[in-house]
């Protein structure tokens, strides 16, 4: 049922991922040299983040446990701390987001990559489906204070939710906002485990990004002309004719999306079939009207 | 006198005389430094403490001491090597070392190995941090304890200085620093993630935690 459908892919799920982490990859935190963040900075340290899924083989070659780093004279570790990792965790339909099967978005202004600059149709695209991506951000310490400043310089931002502006399909400049909303934190600390262990602190902070998954793109003809028939009543037995019909329509018809043109609009008494568009000169003729 | 024990064949402090001790001590000490292997200790310097969370951040690393130390397994490394998580892949192994006591305060100049300092294993080019020392295995043979059993897991780096000397531990810092604006932790996405996000963000927003 859905084969015959050109393959397209905007990599919305990716973009999402990729704006969800966007917003924590700058974040910095300093050790001072006294307690409660006072004194001189000793050290700042930008904090890594990374994607947490990952194929093992890739981590093999560039961790840093890596067998190449013994090779190289490097000492081994185990990992560097604090760090943060993220992960889309699951995905749902968002239905009070939903619009219009019917509703479309097109694109008029802009040249679509890879469409001619001149052309009669326009790409366009039904409403984008709203789905809600759940995702986790973990911050990962070998002790408490580092967790903390970093936690204490993110949680603020959400109050509770921080929007993004993605531009999801190119071309289409269809820049939507995705509000990305915190929802809770919990913290695990193994400090009760038996001596022998390292600590390890995590702090799990839980986020729904209400983003979005989008249909194909399709070639749509420009609408030059727009016939719009009046009525003295709402209901058709009082008033079963127009009393005048408004036509607009684009001079000359045959232009296209980048040639001249203007726009004119001619009103008729009562309802018509329109006979005549424009002449060889370009002007605009009498709109035929019958009955 | 308690007449618990023979006091023909020994003190009461277990079988053994303060002779026997030595010579028995003597043959560990050999025997380390015969089947050991060389291992750097290194103290940790605790320079900021806090006393509400109970921890110190701002250690240093600033000396190391070359010990001998016999490895309780001679096949392998314990732990469970290599861990494939959320934070990627991380290395989790562990070692046991037996290191004389009376070498070990001769050497370091310390009473007794302490939780928390590192151990560098060149042979493996491995840093581990001690977690555990047992100074009562073996139970006191002929009267006396006279080796600290270590046990030491790979080290978790928190951007602690060092200046041990050990060319390879001091340059931890330089491979895997995230320093200001340097990102060179072989494992952050930091830089990629901007990369890709520059051109899908819509830049007229701002960003609270800085620049996209």
């Amino acid at each position: 049922m859905l084969d015959g459908i050109s393959p397209y892919y905007f990599a919305s799920v990716r973009k999402t991922v990729t704006a969800f982490g966007t917003l924590f990859n700058n974040i910095k935190m300093a050790r001072t040299a006294e307690v409660n963040g006072a004194g001189t900075t000793i050290k700042t340290i930008k904090v890594p983040i990374a994607y947490a899924p990952a194929q093992s083989y890739i981590s093999w070659l560039r961790g840093a446990h890596s067998i190449s780093r013994s090779t190289d004279g490097e000492a081994v570790i185990s990992k560097t701390l604090p760090r943060m990792a993220y992960a889309l965790k699951s995905m749902t339909f968002d239905k009070a987001r939903s619009l219009s099967s019917m509703g479309r978005i097109n694109n008029s202004t802009e040249t679509l990559i890879g469409s001619p600059a001149n052309r009669s149709t326009v790409k366009s695209m039904l409403q984008p489906m709203p789905w809600n991506f759940d995702f986790e951000l973990l911050i990962v310490s070998k002790n408490l204070d580092d967790g903390y400043n970093i936690m204490e310089q993110i949680l603020p931002n959400f109050k509770p939710t921080f929007p993004l502006t993605v531009n999801f399909v190119p071309g289409l400049e269809l820049k939507l906002d995705v509000p990305v909303i915190f929802n809770g934190i919990t913290q695990s600390d193994n400090y009760e485990l038996q001596i022998g262990e390292k600590r390890l602190i995590t702090w799990t902070l839980d986020f729904t990004a209400k983003s979005y998954i989008f249909p194909p793109l399709s070639d749509v003809g420009l609408i030059k002309r727009v016939i719009n028939p009046m009525f003295s009543d709402t209901d058709p037995t009082i008033a079963p004719e127009p009393v005048v019909t408004v036509i607009t329509e684009v001079n000359p018809f045959e232009a296209e999306i980048n040639d001249p043109y203007t726009v004119i609009q001619e009103e008729i008494e009562g309802s018509g079939v329109r006979e005549a568009t424009v002449s060889a000169s370009g002007e605009s003729d009498a709109f035929g009207v019958s009955g | 006198m308690s007449q618990t024990v023979n006091r023909f064949i020994q003190d009461g402090n277990g079988p053994g005389t303060t002779s026997e001790q030595e010579l028995y001590e003597s043959l560990i000490e050999e025997n380390i430094r015969f089947s050991g292997v060389e291992i750097f200790y290194i103290p940790r310097t605790s320079v900021r403490t806090d006393n509400i969370f109970n921890e110190d951040i701002l250690s240093s690393f600033t000396s190391s001491f070359a010990l001998e130390m016999m490895p309780d397994n001679t096949s392998s490394f314990g732990g469970s090597g290599l861990i494939m998580g959320r934070l990627g892949l991380t290395l989790e192994q562990e070692v046991i070392l037996f290191a004389s006591r009376k070498r070990f305060v001769e050497v370091t100049g310390l009473p007794y190995p302490n939780i928390g300092d590192l151990l560098w294993l060149p042979f493996a080019k491995k840093l581990f941090e001690i977690l555990n020392v047992d100074y009562e295995t073996p139970f006191y043979q002929v009267g006396k304890s006279m080796v600290f059993g270590i046990r030491a897991q790979v080290f978790d780096y928190t951007h602690q200085p060092f200046t041990t000397g050990v060319p390879e531990v001091d340059s931890l810092g330089d491979v895997l620093e995230n320093d200001g604006d340097t990102m060179i932790d072989p494992d952050a996405q930091n830089d990629a993630i901007e990369t890709e996000a520059d051109g899908i963000l819509d830049f007229s927003e701002e960003n609270p935690f800085g620049r996209f």
